[in-house]
């Protein structure tokens, strides 16, 4: 609770995009101190991870789509919205954004919600954890087939 | 990659859209997930889906390699539940598409019944998710809000063609098919159902829903010039 993750997504729906125009992005955002999800592919792709700087030899290659994910205090939502905006009417592609948060404990989000709509979003679609998942006790399996969903 | 969660359109487009997953451990600490998930995709059966998947090999209507031209005239065109189901062999992110609200409140209070122990999502409106978590007497633990396309959006194409395209949130549907597609069911060289059944076979997660597909194309093909 008290989190916010977003997904900053370029490129998508089939537009495709550049790691120069993601590298600008990363870059306004380290520069604001949001750290980066440690297991995400671009952050493994950066050469300074404190600057969101990416490798030099990748910043004109051309993919379909990447994701950019950072966590922050709810209280941080609107800033970081604004500041993508700032950003993204500086690069060549589309851009699409996710927002995610914890429900209250009976099920409610009515912390999050309304600062997007404050800032003009009209929400239409989500994708809701119903919380069924349960921890299990670790074997000695080989991990599982991993799924990019 | 959210591969559901940005679908173009307005609540309202998605009532015959909803996607049911369900995730085992990603670190495997559950050896029954494969079981689990078998029963996952069992139960969705009875509920008639529009879709099955299974992220490793593919959804009810998948691609061939050995295609010619006669494939035009005697390809089968039904859909293979069972095939998903016989084809899951590793654990793997499962899922069950459906084309009514209906159908998707039963299943989810069927699986919270279960009791599987494996995460289950959603996806669809906002709305659409909370009637089955109601219907279901269940809390919802978090919600992932789609704030749709910005940037340079006029790169996006038109309205019918990305709402078909981004049924496929991993880019395997061209916006190029999808309009090719549309252009046919125009031309009347195409039915919705035989168009909605080709864009299908490139989902290879098998989340495309062919019953939303459908609805597209045939108004495509009645509402516009």
């Amino acid at each position: 609770m008290g989190d916010v993750g977003f997904t900053i997504e370029f490129g998508r729906p089939g537009v495709g995009v550049r790691f120069r125009d993601i590298q600008q992005m990363c870059w306004a955002l380290a520069k604001v101190n949001v750290s980066f999800e440690k297991k995400n592919p671009i952050t493994s792709l950066m050469s300074d991870v404190s600057t969101g700087t990416l490798r030099e030899d990748i910043l004109n290659e051309k993919v379909m789509s990447a994701i950019v994910e950072i966590k922050v205090p709810v209280e941080r939502t609107e800033e970081i919205v604004r500041l993508v905006w700032e950003i993204e009417k500086q690069l060549d592609t589309v851009v699409a954004l996710g927002v995610a948060t914890r429900c209250g404990e009976h099920g409610e989000e009515v912390v999050v919600a309304p600062i997007l709509e404050k800032l003009g979003y009209k929400l239409q679609r989500a994708k809701t954890n119903i919380g069924l998942g349960r921890v299990v006790e670790p074997t000695s399996e080989p991990a599982r087939e991993t799924a990019n969903v | 990659m959210t591969n559901t969660l940005h679908r173009f359109g307005d609540a309202a487009s998605f009532s015959d859209d909803y996607i049911v997953f369900a995730i085992p451990s990603k670190s495997n600490k559950d050896p029954n997930a494969l079981p689990k998930l078998h029963r996952f995709l069992e139960i969705a059966m009875e509920y008639k889906p529009v879709n099955l998947g299974d992220a490793r090999h593919g959804g009810a209507l998948r691609s061939s390699k050995n295609l010619g031209p006669l494939a035009h005239w005697n390809r089968d065109m039904k859909p293979d539940f069972q095939a998903v189901i016989k084809g899951l062999t590793v654990p793997t992110t499962c899922a069950a598409v459906f084309d009514n609200a209906h159908a998707a409140e039963q299943f989810v209070k069927r699986i919270k019944e279960e009791d599987l122990g494996m995460s289950v999502n959603v996806s669809t409106s906002i709305e659409g998710a909370e009637r089955c978590c109601n219907y279901a007497c269940i809390d919802r633990h978090s919600v992932g809000y789609s704030l749709g396309f910005e940037g340079k959006t006029e790169k996006i194409p038109n309205s019918q063609v990305t709402t078909l395209s981004t049924m496929c949130g991993h880019g395997m549907i061209s916006h190029s098919l999808a309009k090719k597609m549309i252009d046919f069911v125009k031309e009347n060289r195409r039915t919705p159902e035989q168009a909605a059944t080709y864009l299908s076979r490139f989902c290879s997660c098998g989340i495309f829903n062919p019953s939303r597909a459908k609805r597209i194309l045939e108004d495509a093909r009645t509402n516009s010039k």
